[in-house]
Parts: C-alpha cells; sequence; structure tokens
C-alpha cells in the first residue's frame, strides 16, 4: 500500500497542501477529485517525486520512504501519467516507452527488443499503434495509451492518471477505462484524478475530495454520487454560487456571424444580443477557443462577421475596434505580461489613450486604480508586476485589460481556469453585472455546471462545427455531452 | 504518408548538395571537378566540420556554443606551447603530448561551458558568449598577442598535411592524390558521433532533452549530465579542430586563428536541418551542410567573385535553407 502521512506543501506564502492523508491499495481504483487549485497536482507531484512534501511522509507497505526523484518514484514502482501529456515528439513510439531504461546491446541501443517492449505493453492497453511511428505523428488519445504504455512496461505496482480523459472522445473514454479495469485486475493500484464524476463513480472503489489544499470527504463505492462529491468539491450547495440571471433579452443581436469557415472550423449562425450571456460547450479540441480567436480577428476565416450594422473585417485591430474583445484562456501565454506591472497590463490594449505620444505615467496608474476598485482586484500596489497575483486576481486583470478597450461584445475562454473558489464567485458576480449593463458576452467553457449557472442559451460544438444549441429550458449537462460527444439522442 | 515536407527535411539538403555539385561542374567544368579541388573540399574544412558535428550535438539538446572558435585557438595555443617546451627533448613525443594537451583543454573548456549551462542553469547563448569573448582572450595572453610559430616544423605539419597517397586518382601533374589524415579522422569522428546519436541511449537522451527539457526529466533521464557531455563533446572536437588547423599551418596566430568559425558550424548545421529549438538535427545532414558551404565558397572564389560579396551570398543560401525546411505550422 501506498501512503501519504499528513503531508503539507507550502509555496512561499501559499499552502497547497494542508495535513493531507491519503493511500492508495493494490488492486484498486482510487478517485481524487477537486476543483482547479484543490491540491491535486501538488499532491501528485509529490508521490512521483518532483516535490518534496514541506512535512509530512510518504510510505510504501508501511515502511516509510522518500521520493527524492522522479527517478525514485519509478524505482518503487509508481509511474504518472502527467494531464499535460510527457511524451518527446521527436523520438518514435518504441523510444519513448524506453526512455530512460532502454534495453542495450554492448554501447548500442537494442532496437529489436526495444520494439518487442512497446508493441507488449501497447498490447496490454489494447492498442495497435506502431511502434516505429514518430510520436508528432499521434493523436492526443494515441499519445495518452503510449504513455499508460510506457507505465506499464516499467512493472508500475501504482499508476497515477491525472486528468486521462481531458482530451479524449467518447468512445475513446470507454477504451480507457477498460483498461483501468483490466489493470485493477491485474493487482495494478490505479489513482484516477479526474473532473468527470461520472467516469469516477462507475470506475472508483474509493475517492478521496480535496479542497483548498485539504482532505475534505472521502467516499466508498456507492456514496459517491456526482453531487455528492461535487458539493463536497465546493463546500456549499452549488447553486449559490451563481447570481440570478436576468431576463432573456430580447431585439436585435450586436454581433452577428454568418458562414464562419476556417481551418477545421464552421459556424453556419452565431449571434448574441447587449446584455445576453451565451455559452460555447464542447470536448478539448473541439475548436471552441478556435470560434473566439476567429471572432475577434485572429484566425483567417470566411464568412462575415457584422457588429450593430457593419460588417467588420477579419483583423484584430477593426474588430477590437469595433467592440469586440477576446480574454484568453492561456494567461501567461497569450493573456498578460506577467513581468510587467499590473498598470501596464490594464491598458495594454489601449495605449492609445495614455500615450501623446510620451506615456502619461499618472494616467495609467489612474486607470488601474479605477479598475482595482471595480472588480475588487486585491494587489499591493498597481506597480506590482502581474506575477505576484493570484490566479484569481490575474483573471481580474486580464479582464480589466479588455473591458478597458469599452467593448459591446466581450468573449471570455475558459474564464476560471485556475482560479480559486472565492474569487470564481467574483468573476461570476462580475459577469452578471456586465450583462445587466448590456455588455454581451460570449462564454467558452470545460465546466458544464458553470454554463448551466450562467448562460442564456448554450451552443454546443463537435469537431470544429456547431452541432446545436439550446435554451435555458433544454439545457442539462447531459443534453450537452450528447451533443458533445455525438451520441445520437435514444 | 510520406508528405513532401518530410521529404524535404529528410533528403532536401543531400538535393541541394547534388544540385549545387552540378552547377559547380557546368560552371567551372576543368577546375572544379579536378581531383584535387574535391579533395580540398573536405581538406580545407576539416576544422568546421569537427565543430559542426559538435555544434549538431549542442543544438540538438537546444543548446548553443558561441565559444568555439575561441576554443579552437585557445586549444591549439596551449597545445603548441608545450610542443614548443619539449621540441628540444624529440619532436615526436613532443607532438603526441602537445596534441593531447590540446584536446584535453578543449575538454576542459567544454566542460566549463556544460556546467555553467547544465548546472549553473544559464542559458547557452549567454554562458558561450562570455567564453567567445574570454576564450580568446586567454589565447592572446598565452600568444603574447601574437603569433606562435611550431619549433616541431619536422613532424607537427605532418597531423594535417599528410596522408594517403590514392594510386588511382592521380591529379592533373600526373602525382597520385594525397588524401591527408585530417580527412579520415573527421570521417571517421562524423561515423562514430552519427551512430552515437542515433543508436546509443546517450544519443536519444540528447534528442529526448532537447526535444521536451521538463517531460526527460520527469522520465528520470540524467538531463544535467547529459546536457553538459553535449559540450565536452563539442570542446573536444574544437580541441581536434584546433591541433588540425595549427598544423596546416604550422602556427597558431592568435588573434585571427578560428575567428566566426561558431558561425560557420551553426549555418552548417542548421542548412543540415537541425533545430536551435532543439530535438532535431542529423550528423550527416551537418556534413552535407558543411559541404554545400564549401562548395558555394569554392565557387565563388573559381568565379573570381569578390570576397566582400562572399557573406552576401552566404547569408542569402542560409536563410533559403532554413525556409525550405521550415515546418508547417501545425493548427
Amino acid at each position: 500500500m501506498l501512503e501519504a502521512r499528513t503531508i503539507t506543501r507550502t509555496f512561499g506564502p501559499v499552502t497547497a497542501l494542508d495535513n493531507v492523508s491519503w493511500s492508495l491499495r493494490p488492486s484498486e481504483v482510487h478517485g481524487l477529485v477537486g476543483e482547479n487549485g484543490a491540491g491535486k497536482s501538488t499532491l501528485l507531484k509529490i508521490l512521483s517525486g518532483i516535490y518534496q512534501p514541506s512535512s509530512g511522509s510518504l510510505a510504501l507497505d508501511g515502511k516509510e520512504i522518500s521520493l527524492p526523484t522522479p527517478e525514485s518514484a519509478r524505482n518503487v514502482g509508481i509511474a504518472v501519467v502527467h494531464q499535460e501529456l510527457n511524451l518527446i515528439r521527436d523520438l518514435n513510439v518504441s523510444e519513448n516507452i524506453a526512455l530512460g531504461m532502454e534495453p542495450t546491446r554492448g554501447p548500442m541501443i537494442d532496437r529489436g527488443s526495444q520494439e518487442a517492449r512497446a508493441r507488449d505493453a501497447l498490447k496490454r492497453v489494447g492498442s495497435s499503434i506502431d511502434p516505429n511511428q514518430p510520436v508528432s505523428e499521434l493523436s492526443l488519445a494515441q499519445q495518452q495509451m503510449v504513455e499508460i504504455a510506457r507505465a506499464l512496461s516499467q512493472n508500475a505496482q501504482f499508476l497515477i492518471l491525472d486528468e486521462p480523459t481531458a482530451v479524449l472522445s467518447a468512445p475513446e473514454v470507454e477504451q480507457l477505462m477498460a483498461v483501468v479495469e483490466n489493470l485493477r485486475a491485474d493487482g495494478v493500484g490505479v489513482a484516477y484524478v479526474s473532473h468527470h464524476l461520472h467516469e469516477v463513480e462507475h470506475l472508483a472503489d474509493r475517492v478521496t475530495v480535496l479542497r483548498d489544499g485539504r482532505h475534505v470527504a472521502e467516499f466508498e463505492r456507492g456514496t459517491a454520487t456526482p453531487s455528492a462529491m461535487a458539493n463536497a468539491m465546493v463546500g456549499r450547495e452549488l447553486s449559490e454560487m451563481y447570481p440570478t440571471l436576468p431576463p432573456a433579452p430580447t431585439g436585435d443581436a450586436v454581433l452577428t456571424a454568418r458562414e464562419i469557415r476556417g481551418r477545421g472550423l464552421f459556424c453556419p449562425l452565431l449571434h448574441v444580443r447587449p446584455g445576453e450571456v451565451v455559452g460555447i460547450a464542447g470536448l478539448v479540441g473541439s475548436g471552441r477557443s478556435e470560434l473566439l480567436e476567429t471572432l475577434a480577428g485572429f484566425r483567417a476565416a470566411s464568412g462575415q462577421v457584422r457588429i450593430g450594422d457593419r460588417i467588420i473585417p477579419g483583423i484584430p485591430s477593426e474588430r477590437i475596434a469595433a467592440g469586440v474583445a477576446l480574454v484568453h484562456e492561456d494567461r501567461k501565454g497569450t493573456g498578460l505580461h506577467l513581468e510587467r506591472p499590473i498598470s501596464e497590463n490594464a491598458v495594454m490594449a489601449r495605449w492609445s489613450a495614455y500615450a501623446n505620444p510620451v506615456i502619461q505615467k499618472d494616467k495609467v496608474v489612474e486607470c488601474a486604480k479605477s479598475w482595482r476598485e471595480r472588480l475588487g482586484i486585491r494587489l499591493g500596489t498597481v506597480n506590482d508586476p502581474v506575477n505576484t497575483l493570484s490566479g484569481g486576481n490575474q483573471q481580474k486583470v486580464s479582464l480589466a485589460k479588455w473591458l478597458e478597450t469599452k467593448p459591446k461584445v466581450l468573449l471570455l475562454d475558459e474564464p476560471t481556469r485556475g482560479v480559486d473558489i472565492g474569487a470564481r464567485g467574483e468573476i461570476y458576480r462580475l459577469m452578471n453585472e456586465l450583462a445587466r449593463e448590456g455588455l454581451a458576452v460570449i462564454v467558452v467553457s470545460s465546466e458544464l455546471q458553470e454554463l448551466l449557472g450562467l448562460c442564456h442559451r448554450i451552443h454546443v460544438m463537435r469537431k470544429g462545427e456547431i452541432v446545436g444549441e439550446l435554451n435555458r429550458e433544454e439545457m442539462s449537462e447531459e443534453a450537452i455531452m450528447r451533443l458533445a460527444a455525438g451520441v445520437e439522442v435514444a | 504518408m510520406k508528405s513532401v515536407g518530410q521529404f524535404v527535411r529528410n533528403y532536401g539538403p543531400l538535393v541541394a548538395l547534388v544540385l549545387l555539385f552540378i552547377v559547380g561542374a557546368a560552371m567551372q567544368p576543368e577546375y572544379f571537378l579536378k581531383p584535387e579541388n574535391i579533395r580540398n573540399l573536405f581538406a580545407q574544412n576539416v576544422d568546421i566540420g569537427l565543430l559542426a558535428i559538435g555544434m549538431t550535438l549542442v543544438i540538438v539538446t537546444a543548446g548553443i556554443d558561441l565559444s568555439v572558435g575561441s576554443i579552437l585557438v585557445l586549444s591549439a595555443a596551449v597545445g603548441l606551447e608545450v610542443i614548443n617546451g619539449r621540441a628540444s627533448g624529440g619532436e615526436t613525443s613532443a607532438v603526441w603530448v602537445g596534441s593531447g594537451v590540446a584536446i584535453l583543454t578543449g575538454a576542459a573548456l567544454g566542460f566549463l561551458n556544460g556546467m555553467l549551462v547544465a548546472y549553473g542553469r544559464l542559458a547557452p547563448f549567454v554562458v558561450t558568449l562570455c567564453g567567445l569573448v574570454a576564450y580568446r582572450s586567454a589565447a592572446l595572453v598565452v600568444g603574447k598577442s601574437g603569433e606562435i610559430r611550431s619549433q616541431a616544423g619536422e613532424v607537427f605539419p605532418n597531423i594535417a598535411n599528410s596522408g594517403i597517397e590514392l594510386g588511382f586518382l592521380r591529379t592533373a601533374t600526373g602525382n597520385a592524390l594525397n588524401i591527408p589524415f585530417s580527412v579520415f579522422g573527421l570521417l571517421i569522428v562524423a561515423f562514430a558521433v552519427h551512430f552515437a546519436l542515433e543508436r546509443t541511449r546517450w544519443g536519444r537522451y540528447l534528442v529526448a532533452i532537447g526535444s521536451n527539457e521538463r517531460a526527460a526529466h520527469y522520465a528520470a533521464l540524467p538531463v544535467a549530465r547529459v546536457k553538459t557531455s553535449a559540450y565536452v563533446v563539442m570542446g573536444v572536437l574544437a580541441g581536434m579542430a584546433g591541433l588540425f588547423a595549427a598544423s596546416r599551418l604550422n602556427s597558431v596566430s592568435t588573434g585571427s586563428l578560428g575567428g566566426l568559425k561558431e558561425l560557420d558550424a551553426i549555418a552548417a548545421a542548421v542548412i543540415g536541418g537541425a533545430s536551435l529549438s532543439g530535438g532535431k538535427g542529423r550528423i550527416w545532414h551537418t556534413l552535407i551542410g558543411v559541404l554545400i558551404l564549401a562548395i558555394i565558397n569554392n565557387l565563388l572564389v573559381l568565379q573570381n567573385v569578390s570576397a566582400d560579396w562572399q557573406g552576401l551570398v552566404k547569408g542569402v543560401i542560409i536563410l533559403l535553407a532554413v525556409l525550405v525546411q521550415r515546418e508547417r505550422r501545425v493548427e
């Protein structure tokens, strides 16, 4: 049995794990659930030798062990499939599976037995991938299988799967769950981390719920219903999270997109009215972010985007000037300049108003301060770099940056990713207020509850196409998933 | 299955080399195709070839080494000083010892670079930029800011110049063609390193680290050690290159020897398809890159193009090579 005993892990002032005890038995699937930032990833990284606990210990079969490196974790039989897949794109499948444990003959890698080993491991996960194929040619689902095969080829006794189905389609999920069940039958202990509570309910013998770095609940098979888990994750009734939706506005749309065709993207008709919140649902990779980027003019596409009564060409500066603002999902990569002060970030999309041509520092600071008031951004001073803020406050800076452009249509891509529960509620309230003030909002989210709580209408995408629209009465998790996965309605 | 892009990446450099060769043969049939001209293409580029092979390893790890020209000159200077100090006691033994010292000097400097990059977590560009200026300066100190003349004139030049006479190839004057040992040295090194990169764990780890360092770390690979080793091999090869270059001239001019050679080495690797963001690069492709650069130089000289123009032409050719091999962006 693998045990984590009263583990605490801090990062500077932040406590990511607070006195958490957890265990994994052989022949068991142990579900691990929690909101973003609840501490799941930190726990996994401690179990895989990437992070060290600040206090507390690990034990294997009752004996205390320490895992100072990933190698030491592997040596005691722990294998991890990380959420962000960690294959080497420039190596082929068999090289990846053997990575770090290559069979050799003299100084050379023994390619024959390397390939045979890969073939064996792939067979155990029921995959027919060619071991000689370059990893860069594989689909995400295939890469996932290769990762699991790699773990098995290392004779892992304990397998940790971090969000294994985040990128998979419905049939691929089925296949993965079958693989997990086989592994359990073979005596492997599987830690299964997932946002998809139905999968956890179906697979897990036990479920641990983490919230804000603490162990808040443990369920046995049978009692682990999705709603019980969800309530434990959030710590209150879900319905309280979301402010009351104003009545759906009627009247003319402020944004209308017709016959949008881009690379792998098709959107016959999408419109949004002032004061309306429209959700976009779909699996990862279904083209949701691409659709938003197309609307904001960052991707080439044919078709027509009309703001008010003008057709606006697909150029970012034109779209921004016409009142379209896109708040990116990836604050690090595309959203913010993390090393730069909060004040600069707040005016980053509208420098022209603050420089003529010399930058008017006071006005920039003034602007940032007014957004701090308006959005309730918790910060030291507006001249601190953005990376000193928590995820939720960074997201608010992101919002400020785009609200500063005085948009008519706000496009939000995963607005609560990496944002803690408290700040989430604030962001929901803010979206609600903005809509009440007449802003049109289009929001992409992977969290169905969020869409159900926030939106007047939801469009569902599959493989780059909008495949359905659900209004307030029609929308439910099941309805969305049916459309998103392409399962025929029975 | 095999797309045009893949074909270009696999065989593009080779096709370019063949085309250039044909162009050369058509433009200057009587000079370009002479056996001694072909021989010189190799013999005069042994040092760049060695540097480019090492550079490919470093680039595969997503690194860069700007200091190789300076390592070259410092290794050669130190080696030659040792030879001169011992020459009175017998040239042959002095040359053996001095050669060993030169290569060890290269290894030590490469080790220093590698440690700073891998364990000191400094950017390779910055570390080796410092090396570029510092090692050159050290060479000037060793050579008292001038030329070091070899005092082993009987033996030392043999390293680069003596070779095997191939009876079946004749020079224009009817003599048997002499292929210097240095050319064989280059080919042996190329073969060995190619083999190591493609077929050994060490080589695959270089690729894995350059392709995705975090994943390599998670896979429990000895990232820092392997990275350091790439710079050490680079240093050894730079030391060898220094030895050959010094032997060819039987002297080391500490101010100029090896100057800007790092750029030729990087250019050859890039023409051969190595990606500066790591994970991609093959030795035989890099050697083709070296030959492409060599033939361009050769043709420009044969055509009496002024040296002023040569850099311009090279710059354009390298840009073209990179453009053609640019990976289509994956959406």
